[in-house]
């Protein structure tokens, strides 16, 4: 009961008093005759109790005014008097608020009776004014990384001294709302970059864009690996491959230096080739974002044909790949496409000692990104003056000089679908004439060779929910090819390939997933050519000497068809068995199934402790021309690869990891060309009956600190070859027993940063030769074979190369410039063996020494 | 295709790394070689059909060249260079250092000479210390011999030239009307060296000779690829 009420029962009993006494003559008579208590029941407000608002008193304050009053019989209060109160200045509004209060009137014996009550009636002042609202505002502003002007998604931005906070979205945008207009300041807490602070004066007219300087440390972390399909492989970022000395700042050569890789000639006939597990160099296929890709390098593998601005990763399986991939006995080479930025417009110039690029990229409207890009050399206004100084003897017709061009877009209509296009393309051209007939082949009077590629791809990829992802891709495009020795022999060829491939992949429990795919393929090739058949890996090379010289113009079609599925089971989350098929169909010059099946097994057997086991078959077709009816047998069948690979993957914290591998291949039907046999003269020219074998191991170490990353690869394998039944093995020409890489880079701070590049190998395997006969038709002599085949190996291979690049930093651009020098220990390095004109001497035919090289990169 | 390319990167290479050039140049003569080899039809043959030729050759220093013919290419292997298939002897011709092939003299098995297109006739010195030579003979193929006559040393005939220290400029002649467009002649000397050792179209050359010889000789030989072969030789004692 409030206290208010015991007071109202206070004056109800006074009033019931009175009531009393008034009648208490009347019962006093009444008694003697007939004595009885009256009933009597209070009046009774109809309405809430009023409070009375009084100007007079303090704001906010409250006091009980005290009246007393009758209430009548008709319910209405007369003959207010004000008892007590702490002022009169409030009296009258007290007494009329009362006065028009309506009662249910007292009953007495159940009829109204007008009695006198006091009453309290609440009186308070008037409320406390309340003071002008205060002007607020927003604050709307962008984080992006100084010089870069890339944005910065998912950092926290602080508001002070307000001590709120917001994190910046996927375009590094953060947004403060109804902030009191006045001074407050803006705090980034450090992470990959420098802490940044800055006052602001609220409101702010313009959207901010705060520029963070990056800390000067690597952004590359060693990261877990999920368990993958592939036993091997290794995935690098574009930006920090095309850091690595020695590349000159082509992301793909990254591979070099790989782990199962041999020792890449930089010169040389053998420039460029890439020889993945002691499989020869056409084992291993390249791919760009998944679909097949003609060309990867321009001429002897100097560059690369896409600038680094359009790759994000370059991944390499150097074998027991997944059966997403076939036609390939050695390694995948995979080029990941960058993202196009949808930041607004962004440019990007290099210029190198080799060429001058330059890429631009913008979004149109809201869902497409397109970006462009091209590249020119200009060895062409070099070499001429080399070939002068060296007195070569030579004119160059055509300078070397290739071009590349590339046009990106990027369709986002929604977050779970995705299509990505490019199309690229290259031109290389070379031609040289002597001055003089060759001296070891009188008819060689220069050579040139012409290539050029034209492709467009589209690839789509789009998850319909967390379990379910479908993607497409098609690949088009022009490939030609022409060269020459002399003015007699020549060859041009000419492909139009068509490529399509989709998959999908399902997750059809937590413990087991399913992907699987088909890939497609039409290719129609022309070839006109007036040369002698090819040798073949292994052969001497005779010169040329009594080899029957084709002339053929022909057109070709060669078709694939291949599907294949893949399931991943998990029975616990430490166990990983992924168990695939593929079936692969050539269809067309070449003609032949296989079927390929292949598991990988992964044991996470400690926290940080993977082994893997990976087994299958690969099975690759013959080469065009071993298989083209006028120069070679249409009816070989497939070559094919046994594999098994196992490995260990150990990891310590983010900074130091190794990966070991023991690999094996076993190769059977591989292509052989049948020795000449004049009683039979329609003999096919090759057949399957070549033999291999590989095996290895390798380790790749990698470790990766704020300021320090270093990379170790190292393989140690045995490749040999039985070209026939009952022939002796041999080496396989590229095999390299030992090979060793060591790659560091280390940043100094103040935009310095310095690496260096360290390569070993043991030589190739060679055929020393002597003096055979003189062909007195051609004018050239014919070596014979002293030893037995690659019985000889070139000198061991070692080189250094230093790296020194300073990055100037502004606001919105940065430029960053290197310093390389290639082989800095002017080492002479045996590429190959050269003869003199009839092979009576051998000379050592050296690589490049000591060259330095510069560049410039100019990004906004 | 990958032999040819691998050619090309050998002949891009070399340019850039000046390693394939040779040293003191082929043109200097310093031992025993058979130089060139040509085939003619044989106006001395007694066969009545077109299955004879006369092969002759041209060396410097050899004895005695001698002749072998095999109905398949030479190969060379690791023991040397060996006939795989039918190998036949030949006789002296009528000039030295030349043979004379007559086909139907030989007993070749009738489907051997139903297939046969090209002869490979081998040239040996008899000492056995020379590289032996291998011309490819086509049975069907043209002979176009470039029809060289003789040389010309510092625009006079060779005859009146008497070798000395200094440049000499060695020029060939072709019979009247003769296009030499497309030949190829390689030069060659017992003293000095001729740049260039072989030149186009025949056209000359220069013999640099550093001291004086107390005798000379030199060798000029023209082919036409694929056709024939003419040389001129010429012998200067002091």
């Amino acid at each position: 009961m409030r206290r208010g009420n015991y007071l109202h029962v206070a004056v109800l009993v006074i009033a019931l008093g009175l009531s009393s006494t008034a009648s208490a003559q009347e019962a006093t008579s009444e008694a003697a005759a007939e004595p009885k208590k009256p009933r009597v029941v209070p009046p009774k407000l109809n309405s809430q109790r009023p409070v009375v608002e009084c100007a007079a008193l303090p704001f906010d304050s409250k006091e009980k005014f005290k009246v007393s009053l009758i209430v009548s019989t008709e319910g209405r209060a007369e003959e207010i008097q004000l008892v007590k109160s702490s002022t009169t200045a409030c009296s009258d509004l007290v007494i009329n608020a009362v006065k028009s209060l309506s009662f249910s009137p007292a009953l007495v014996d159940e009829k109204p009776a007008a009695v006198r009550i006091r009453w309290t009636v609440l009186v308070k002042g008037p409320p406390k004014p309340k003071p002008p609202p205060k002007p607020t505002s927003d604050i709307e502003g962008k984080l992006q990384e100084r010089g870069s002007r890339q944005v910065l998604p998912g950092l926290v931005v602080k508001l002070l001294p307000y001590n709120v906070q917001a994190i910046t979205d996927k375009n590094g945008v953060f947004v403060f709302e109804s902030v009191p207009e006045g001074p407050a300041t803006l705090l980034v807490p450090s992470y990959d970059h420098e802490e940044f602070q800055i006052e602001v004066e609220v409101p702010i007219q313009e959207k901010l864009v705060l520029k963070l300087q990056p800390l000067p440390k690597s952004k590359y972390r060693i990261s877990v690996e999920r368990q993958r399909p592939d036993a091997s492989r290794v995935i690098v970022s574009a930006k920090e491959a095309a850091e690595i000395p020695g590349g000159a700042g082509d992301p793909v050569k990254v591979i070099e230096v790989m782990p199962g890789v041999a020792r890449v000639s930089a010169a040389g006939p053998n420039a460029g080739q890439i020889i993945v597990r002691g499989s020869a160099p056409e084992d291993t296929k390249n791919f760009i974002d998944g679909l097949p890709s003609p060309q990867l390098y321009h001429f002897g593998n100097l560059y690369s044909i896409l600038q680094e601005v359009y790759i994000d990763t370059v991944d390499f399986r150097t074998g027991g790949f997944s059966v997403e991939y076939g036609d390939a006995l050695g390694g995948i080479l995979n080029l990941t496409l960058a993202p196009i930025p949808t930041d607004g417009s962004h440019f990007e110039a290099d210029v190198n000692v080799y060429h001058t690029s330059i890429a631009g990229s913008t979004t149109v409207g809201d869902k497409w990104a397109v970006s462009a890009g091209v590249r020119r050399s200009y060895i062409d206004a070099i070499l001429p003056a080399i070939l002068e100084g060296s007195g070569a003897g030579a004119d160059l017709i055509a300078a070397p000089v290739y071009y590349d061009y590339q046009v990106r877009a990027d369709y986002n209509p929604d977050p779970k679908g995705q299509l990505r296009i490019l199309a690229y393309g290259s031109d290389d051209k070379l031609a040289v004439e002597f001055a003089e007939p060759a001296a070891q082949d009188p008819q060689t009077t220069g050579f040139g060779i012409n290539q050029k590629v034209h492709q467009i791809q589209a690839y789509y990829e789009y998850k319909f929910s967390r379990d379910f992802n479908l993607s497409a891709g098609i690949t088009s495009g022009y490939q030609g090819l022409r060269f020459n020795i002399g003015e007699d022999r020549t060859f041009k060829l000419r492909v139009c390939p068509l490529v399509l491939r989709s998959e999908f992949g399902y997750r059809i429990s937590n413990k087991l997933r399913l992907r699987a795919g088909v890939l497609g393929s039409t290719q129609n090739a022309g070839v006109k050519l007036n040369l002698p058949r090819r040798g073949k890996e292994g052969q001497v090379d005779d010169n040329g000497a009594g080899d029957e010289v084709f002339n053929i113009d022909v057109i070709a079609w060669q078709n694939r068809l291949d599907a294949w599925t893949e399931l991943q089971y998990n029975p616990v989350k430490t166990v990983g068995l992924i168990v695939g098929a593929r079936s692969a169909n050539w269809l067309g010059s070449f003609s032949d199934s296989a079927a390929e099946p292949r598991v990988t097994l992964y044991w996470q057997a400690l926290e940080n402790t993977q082994l893997s086991f990976g087994a299958g078959l690969n099975y690759q077709a013959p080469l065009p021309d071993e298989t083209a009816d006028e120069v070679g047998n249409p009816d070989l069948l497939a070559e094919r690869s046994i594999y098994s690979v196992l490995g260990l993957k150990q990891q310590f914290s983010d900074i130091f990891s190794f990966n070991l591998q023991f690999f094996s291949k076993e190769l059977s039907s591989l292509v052989s060309p049948v020795p000449f046999d004049f009683e039979n003269p329609n003999q096919v020219p090759y057949d399957n009956e070549a033999t291999g074998s590989v095996i290895g191991g390798e380790i790749l170490a990698q470790l990766a600190t704020e300021r320090f990353t270093a990379w170790l690869s190292y393989s140690l394998s045995r490749s040999v070859r039985t070209d026939r039944p009952g022939e002796p093995e041999r080496l396989f020409s590229f095999d390299q027993t030992h090979v060793l890489s060591f790659v560091s880079s280390v940043i100094f701070g103040a935009g310095f940063k310095g690496g260096v590049r360290v390569r070993y190998s043991t030589g190739n395997p060679f055929t020393p030769l002597t003096t055979g006969y003189y062909d007195a038709s051609s004018d050239v002599y014919v070596p014979r074979p002293v030893g037995s085949p690659l019985s000889a190996r070139l000198q061991d291979f070692f080189a250094l190369d230093v790296r020194i690049s300073k990055e100037f930093r502004f606001d919105n651009w940065l430029l960053e410039t290197y310093l390389e020098v290639n082989n800095a220990t002017n080492r002479e390095n045996v590429e190959n063996v050269g003869y003199s004109y009839d092979y009576s001497e051998r000379s050592d035919i050296n690589g490049l020494p000591l060259v330095p090289s510069f560049g410039l990169k100019a990004v906004y | 295709m990958r032999t040819s390319v691998k050619q090309l990167a050998v002949a891009a290479f070399c340019l850039a790394n000046a390693a394939c050039m040779e040293g003191a140049g082929p043109s200097l003569l310093t031992s025993p070689k058979i130089l060139a080899m040509r085939v003619q039809t044989s106006s001395t043959s007694t066969s009545s059909t077109s299955s004879a030729y006369l092969i002759d050759a041209v060396g410097h220093e050899i004895e005695e060249i001698t002749y072998k013919i095999c109905v398949s290419p030479w190969l060379p292997d690791e023991q040397g260079v060996n006939c795989s298939s039918l190998e036949f002897p030949l006789p002296p011709g009528p000039v030295p250092d030349s043979t004379f092939i007559d086909l139907d003299a030989y007993s070749i098995p009738d489907d051997y000479r139903a297939r046969l297109e090209t002869l490979y006739i081998r040239a040996d010195d008899t000492s056995g210390n020379v590289v032996p030579a291998i011309f490819e003979l086509e049975l069907n193929g043209r002979i176009d011999n470039p029809e060289l006559e003789s040389i010309s040393i510092n625009d006079e005939p060779a005859e009146n030239w008497s070798p000395a220290v200094g440049e000499h400029t060695v020029s060939l002649n072709f019979r009247d009307g003769y296009d030499p467009t497309g030949t190829i002649t390689s030069f060659f000397t017992t003293e000095g060296s001729f740049s260039p050792w072989r030149s186009f179209d025949g056209l000359p050359s220069t013999l640099t000779i550093e001291t004086e010889p107390a005798s000379l000789k030199i060798y000029v030989i023209t082919r036409r690829p694929g056709e024939g072969v003419s040389w001129v030789t010429k012998e200067v004692q002091q």
